[in-house]
Order: C-alpha cells, then sequence, then structure tokens
C-alpha cells in the first residue's frame, strides 16, 4: 500500500463514491492515522495459526 | 399517576398480575402517564406505541384472567432500541436516512419477548446508527441530572429504565453501548456472551462485535428478560445452540468460594477520583461478601480498544457502503465520519486486527482461568455534560470495547454515586457463555450494598 496521506484518502474516497468535505477529510485522517498506528504496534511477529477467531461461536459443548 | 408501580421489580409485578391485584391496563397506562409527563425533557422515547400497547395490555388481561398467563413476563412492558425491528412500527435508527422505515418483521428477541408475554411500549432514542449524535430527535438527558449526557449509544433505554418511564429495556453493545448508559444511568445492564442472543432484526454496526441484552434496574429483572431473549436462532448463523438457562432461578442457588480478579493494568489507573473512591468501596464491600480477590494480568488491555474500532469502522462501512454512496448528506457529521474511515482500513489491516483479536482472547481466557469473574470500572468518569457530549466527547468505550473484542460477556452493576448524585459503575467479566455467575455475584452485592434503591428526583424534568 502507498504511504496513507490526505491525497490517497481524498483518490480513495472518489473510488469508493464517498462525496467526502475537507472537514470529512480531516476527522477521518486522524482517526485512521491512529487506528493504523495502533495495529503496527500490535502487529503479531509469527502470523501462522492466527486465524480469526471463531470458537466461541462454534464451540458448543460446555467446558467442564 | 402511579409512579411506585413503575420502579416496582418484575418479580414483584409479575406476582400482582398473577393475583389480579393489577392489570396490564393499569400498569402500562401508569408508564403511558409518567412518559407524558418527564419524557419532553428526557428524550429517552423516539416512539411511544400509545394505542398498540393498551391494546396488548387489554388482550394480556383477557389471557392472564382466563388462565393463560405464559410466564413471569406476561403482561410486563418492555421498550426496544430504536435499532431493533419492530413490525409495523417505525425504527429509525435515529437516522434522517430512515425516518419512514416500517419494518415487516421483528427482530428474534423482539418477537420472543412478545411471545413471552411482554408489551412494547415505545421505541427508545439512540445515537445515529448506534454510532452517531442525537440531532434528529434531540439528545438523550440523564435523568440523575439533565444537564448531563446518558452515554451512548443505548442511551434513550438508559434514562428510560432509570427514571422509570421503563421497566425494562434492549440495547445493543458494539463498544459498551449497553453498558456505558447503563453505568453512566445507575442501572443493571449485561452484554451476553457474543452467539448467546440473536442479532436477527437489528440493524448492523458491526456484524463480529455486535451484543443484544436488556437493561434493566436489577440483576433479577436482567436475568429473568435475557432467558426470554436468548437461545439459537436459524436466521442468525452466528447464535448458539447452546441451551439457555434459566438465570432467573440460578439466583436462588447460594454461592461460595468466589475468586475475583482485579486487573492490575489499565482499569484501575487514571480513574476520577470519586471512581477511584466508589470501586475501592465496591472491592472491599465484595470481599466482606466472602468473595477473594486476587489480581490478574492484561497486558494489552490498554491497547486494544483502538483495535476494537478498526473492526468495528471497517464491518460498519461494509454495511453502510450503498447507503452512504447514495445519501452521504443525510448523515449526521459524527455518525458518517465514523463509518466511513472503514473505507480506508485495508484488507491487511482487518487482518492482521483479527489476529490480535484472537492474542486478546487467549489473554481475557487465561486471565479467567484461575477466577470466576474479572472486576473492573465500567467507566473511569461519571456523567459528563450534553454540551460536552455534543462538541468534544470523551472516550467512553475505555473499559468496555475490549470485551467486544473478545466476545465475553460482561456486566454492570450501580456501585455507588459522586458527591453530586451521579451514578458509578461497576464491570463484571466472566467465562463465555457464564453469564449465570456474573448474575449471581452481581446480585449478591446488589443486596449487600442497594445502591438500587436509589431514585433519580426528576427535578425540573416534568
Amino acid at each position: 500500500m502507498s504511504a496513507f496521506t490526505r491525497a490517497w484518502l481524498r483518490a480513495e474516497a472518489e473510488h469508493q463514491g464517498l462525496a467526502l468535505t475537507e472537514g470529512d477529510v480531516e476527522a477521518i485522517y486522524d482517526r485512521v492515522r491512529t487506528i493504523k498506528a495502533a495495529l503496527v504496534a500490535l502487529r503479531p511477529e509469527v502470523t501462522e495459526g492466527l486465524e480469526p477467531p471463531y470458537e466461541f461461536v462454534v464451540a458448543e459443548e460446555p467446558e467442564g | 399517576m402511579d409512579s411506585e408501580l413503575c420502579f416496582l421489580p418484575i418479580a414483584d409485578l409479575a406476582a400482582r398480575l398473577a393475583r389480579r391485584e393489577l392489570s396490564p391496563v393499569e400498569l402500562v397506562t401508569a408508564l403511558l402517564d409518567r412518559i407524558d409527563h418527564y419524557d419532553g425533557a428526557l428524550h429517552s422515547y423516539i416512539t411511544v406505541c400509545r394505542e398498540s400497547a393498551l391494546d396488548a395490555a387489554r388482550r394480556a388481561e383477557r389471557e392472564i384472567h382466563a388462565g393463560g398467563a405464559r410466564g413471569p413476563l406476561h403482561g410486563i412492558p418492555i421498550s426496544h432500541k430504536d435499532i431493533h425491528f419492530t413490525r409495523g412500527i417505525r425504527t429509525t435508527c435515529h437516522s434522517r436516512t430512515m425516518l419512514d422505515f416500517v419494518p415487516d418483521h421483528d427482530a428474534t428477541h423482539v418477537r420472543r419477548l412478545a411471545d413471552a408475554g411482554m408489551i412494547l411500549v415505545g421505541k427508545t432514542n439512540t445515537t445515529e446508527f448506534a454510532c452517531g449524535t442525537m440531532d434528529v430527535f434531540g439528545t438523550a438527558r440523564n435523568p440523575w441530572n439533565t444537564a448531563c449526557y446518558t452515554g451512548g449509544s443505548s442511551g434513550g433505554s438508559g434514562a428510560a429504565v432509570a427514571s422509570g418511564l421503563a421497566v425494562a429495556a434492549t440495547g445493543s453493545d458494539t463498544g459498551g453501548s449497553i453498558r456505558i448508559p447503563s453505568g453512566l444511568c445507575g442501572i443493571v445492564g449485561i452484554k451476553p456472551t457474543y452467539g448467546r442472543v440473536s442479532r436477527h432484526g437489528v440493524f448492523p454496526l458491526s456484524w463480529s462485535m455486535d451484543h443484544i441484552g436488556p437493561m434493566c434496574r436489577t440483576v433479577a429483572d436482567c436475568a429473568t428478560v435475557l432467558s426470554a431473549m436468548a437461545g439459537r436462532d436459524p436466521r442468525d448463523a452466528t447464535s448458539s445452540a447452546r441451551p439457555v438457562p434459566d438465570y432467573a432461578a440460578a439466583l436462588a442457588e447460594e454461592i461460595h468460594d468466589v475468586v475475583l480478579g482485579v486487573p492490575d493494568q489499565h482499569f484501575y489507573e487514571h480513574l476520577d477520583p470519586e471512581v477511584d473512591t466508589a470501586m475501592r468501596g465496591a472491592l472491599r464491600h465484595l470481599e466482606s461478601l466472602g468473595m477473594r480477590l486476587t489480581p490478574v494480568t492484561l497486558p494489552h488491555a490498554g491497547d486494544v480498544g483502538t483495535v476494537g474500532w478498526a473492526v468495528m469502522v471497517a464491518e460498519a462501512y461494509g454495511q453502510h457502503a450503498g447507503r452512504m454512496r447514495r445519501q452521504f448528506p443525510d448523515y449526521g457529521l459524527r455518525a458518517r465520519q465514523r463509518i466511513a474511515a472503514g473505507a480506508f482500513i485495508t484488507a491487511a489491516e482487518y487482518q492482521q486486527a483479527g489476529q490480535i483479536r484472537r492474542l486478546w482472547i487467549r489473554e481475557v481466557d487465561d486471565a479467567l482461568r484461575g477466577v470466576h469473574a474479572i472486576v473492573t470500572p465500567t467507566l473511569p468518569f461519571p456523567a459528563f455534560s450534553v454540551e460536552t457530549q455534543n462538541t468534544n466527547p470523551p472516550e467512553t468505550t475505555w473499559g468496555t470495547i475490549p470485551f467486544n473484542l473478545s466476545g465475553h460477556p460482561a456486566l454492570t452493576v450501580p456501585c455507588g454515586f459522586t458527591a453530586t448524585g451521579l451514578p458509578i459503575g461497576m464491570q463484571l467479566i466472566g467465562r463465555v457463555f457464564d453469564e449465570r455467575t456474573l448474575f449471581r455475584i452481581a446480585q449478591a452485592y446488589e443486596r449487600a450494598a442497594e445502591w438500587h434503591r436509589r431514585r433519580p428526583r426528576l427535578e425540573g424534568a416534568a
């Protein structure tokens, strides 16, 4: 992915068909930048075996 | 106007109805009168179903008098959050994009509670699509101080239950939207385990983080309503087939040798001094009831909130993309900016969030291995002003969203008041599908502490 910039955000918004105002762009840019930074800080080194969680939904047998 | 009636616990109301000392019509009328008197100032309802509620009450009265009582909820009023579909009754999601939407079916839990005999009184206020503001119908006001906010998103349910404008209500909780308004309004609310209550017929915010649950004045009321809402639903593939316990019956069982985990990171840091004092008092009170406290470790508790937001906005945008392309200007500012943020989370980032989520679930499961429940404050501060909410809202999901991400059940119960009379909530987090233990611990505390006996004065709200 290219660097996350306001220009990228505006282009992607247009691609998605979203009519963002400049106020929207600023607010969304700040929020998304925070989220992306948190994901980078927490991303696991070893990713094999880390399937998305589902077991609490499908594990129907109560634990002993 | 019989206000006393509107504050009675469900079990007391049910007993009076069964003995014919009270009719459902009297009860619904008392509630409607109270709504008429106070809700102009509280904005807890978007739609009040006066005629249909009275019709349903008359029907319930006939059935009960003919010996056809269906159970402890027959003839008891219920109010549903206005993102929960109600057949033939407008469901606005507090959005200009849905002002005329009338569903042709009930949400599964709405239908189940109706089948149990509950009477729909009205649709409660919510932030727009459970994530924005309350611009169209007015902001719900906190009954303990009407200059203060209820918390969101199920703020109308919180205000209505706390002020005796509802006997019980439903909410939905994606980042804390049952527990936050319950905590700030001084009532009991439970976000059950993911999969415990069907999400069918609830306008989705985030399919993997959304949970549906009851908001009531007592633990026993919540237990009774949850039993009737929960269970497998073929229309929601993520709903669990595990049998639903009779949670209210379980409250009668003695509880012994309870061990409670107190996190040594995040949850007890940077608390408002009055919340800190109330929580320390509540922990001492739990110990005095024979419960043992032990430290537990949740090293990533302070970090995973943002991961929860990543999942929430990505899934919310998935839901809203088409409506946003068609009606973007009709969305309120906060809802559209929060939801549209999801358009800029990449697939790789969504996957990473899922991987972090798996590690977080393991962390919570590990912390719960040696304890029956974890105890935290529900919020780090008491209710704040409506003006603050509308201009610069504080982060309220601080202690709640981690357990939307993990799917564990979490309940809030009142644990004190500030010097100015604002409620403070204590959160209990349990093992998956062990809502029963949470109810038993919470009720033991509630009975001993008796915070639930306080009522808001509603000065200036009439």
